[in-house]
């Protein structure tokens, strides 16, 4: 079971970034609403902590949405689809896969931002790298569990791409506006009570974890 | 049967609403603050409550969909989510003008306002899934429906720890409703449910009839 599941993201990591190229895409375009936004400060004007969040997460989430769309379209395209409902194990061995590459390629994506509204934002973070990296997870795997679930929306044909973004947007809404009130803290000098954010963030992690344990095979199915 | 049942809801539903008319204008006396606009507020509420209710529907449609894998429950599903996205229509239209009246603004980001509208896109977006031209749409339009209803108390409590200003009417006790008020409401609420239930069949049953046409059409261009 556990050589299955590293199969599987050894597979995923290969097509992703040997015939894939999406990642330089994500990456670029969450880069690209940093910079444009950037253009709206005035010389030496300092974007407020939660501007700056909702800025990171906007980028975070156009990235998910890429990256995702490419992990199952890639599947599609190079004929794996067939040979994976083959496979002689779970088929949650799909999701799982996919929500662990999409979450690694996330925090690479995120690394990126992150210089990015330092430099081009004046970010400063005051917080430990730690903390920050254990809220980024823990918001990263709400996203990728819906990801890894709802981007089989994504196949096939013309025009499915925009729906995954019209659907993920508000189902995310409770993770977004709990991201961009954590990380405004990090942002700012002052600090708040953010334990009921991470409350709402756990529990969108565990609900949505067990929602694509239980809806993962109906929805992805061979074509019939 | 059905279409008579559908009948019968149609003219209570005519019969109540034409006598929630007067409740509502003659009854129910004018609030001192607001007046005549605050009227709006025996339209406002039911369409919100009923379109949670035929959300919640769609919810048990799409559950019972992915067990049983009969269409009428996807058929029941998909008018449920019209009939809800209509409702939702209506009640954020309505919410609106009670906020212009009430606080000055068309909107404001409000716990029960944010968690309709995005209600609303949600299930715009299932609508949109549900409509796509592929063998298995209706099994992820299902999944989407589960997943939508499943998210609405995060998406609740997410808002109301963001910022709430929106009146708790029953529960307030300095700024609650006169009895009056308290009963027209309630009597709006139970004559929209007769409104929701004659939609509902008639569209589940137009989307039968739709399905049995589409096959005859198609039986007859292959034979």
């Amino acid at each position: 079971m556990k050589s299955a599941l590293s199969l599987l993201i050894k597979k995923d990591f290969s097509l992703f970034f040997l015939r894939g190229g999406g990642l330089g895409q994500a990456i670029l375009l969450g880069l690209l609403l940093i910079f444009v936004f950037s253009l709206s400060q005035e010389i030496g004007e300092h974007i407020n902590a939660r501007s700056l969040a909702t800025l990171f997460w906007l980028s975070s989430t156009f990235c998910m949405i890429l990256i995702f769309n490419n992990l199952h379209v890639l599947d599609e395209h190079n004929g794996v689809k067939t040979a994976l409902h083959l496979m002689p194990s779970s088929i949650l061995f799909i999701w799982l896969s996919k929500a662990i590459c999409g979450i690694l390629f996330m925090l690479l994506a995120q690394t990126l931002f992150f210089i990015a509204l330092i430099v081009f934002c004046n970010a400063v973070i005051y917080i430990d790298l730690l903390n920050l990296l254990i809220v980024l997870l823990l918001v990263d795997i709400g996203m990728a569990t819906c990801g890894a679930l709802l981007g089989t929306l994504a196949v096939g044909h013309t025009g499915k791409e925009s729906l995954l973004t019209i659907v993920l947007f508000p189902l995310l809404t409770p993770l977004l506006l709990a991201g961009i009130e954590i990380f405004a803290n990090f942002f700012s000098p002052q600090s708040v009570e953010i334990s009921s954010w991470l409350g709402i963030v756990l529990a969108f992690d565990a609900l949505f974890t067990a929602l694509a344990l239980l809806l993962f095979p109906f929805i992805y199915t061979p074509e019939e | 049967m059905l279409y008579n049942i559908a009948k019968i809801s149609a003219i209570i539903f005519a019969i109540g609403f034409s006598f929630c008319q007067y409740l509502i204008y003659v009854y129910a006396p004018l609030e001192q603050t607001m007046g005549l606009a605050q009227k709006i507020f025996y339209y406002h509420l039911p369409v919100a409550w009923w379109t949670f209710m035929a959300f919640f529907v769609n919810l048990i449609s799409s559950v019972l969909y992915l067990i049983k894998k009969n269409d009428i429950y996807d058929h029941i599903a998909t008018s449920s989510a019209e009939i809800g996205l209509v409702l939702a229509s209506l009640a954020i239209a309505t919410g609106s003008i009670w906020g212009k009246n009430s606080w000055n603004t068309w909107w404001t980001w409000d716990p029960r306002l944010t968690t309709t509208l995005i209600l609303w896109f949600i299930y715009t977006a299932y609508l949109a899934v549900r409509s796509m031209p592929t063998p298995n749409n209706k099994k992820i339009a299902a999944v989407v429906g589960i997943i939508a209803f499943a998210d609405v108390p995060l998406v609740f409590f997410s808002a109301r720890l963001w910022r709430s200003i929106h009146p708790n009417v029953f529960a307030s006790e300095s700024g609650g409703l006169e009895p009056e008020m308290v009963h027209t409401v309630f009597a709006c609420v139970g004559v929209f449910f007769f409104l929701v239930l004659t939609m509902l069949i008639l569209r589940t049953m137009h989307k039968v009839q739709k399905q049995k046409v589409e096959k005859i059409v198609l039986n007859q261009l292959y034979n």
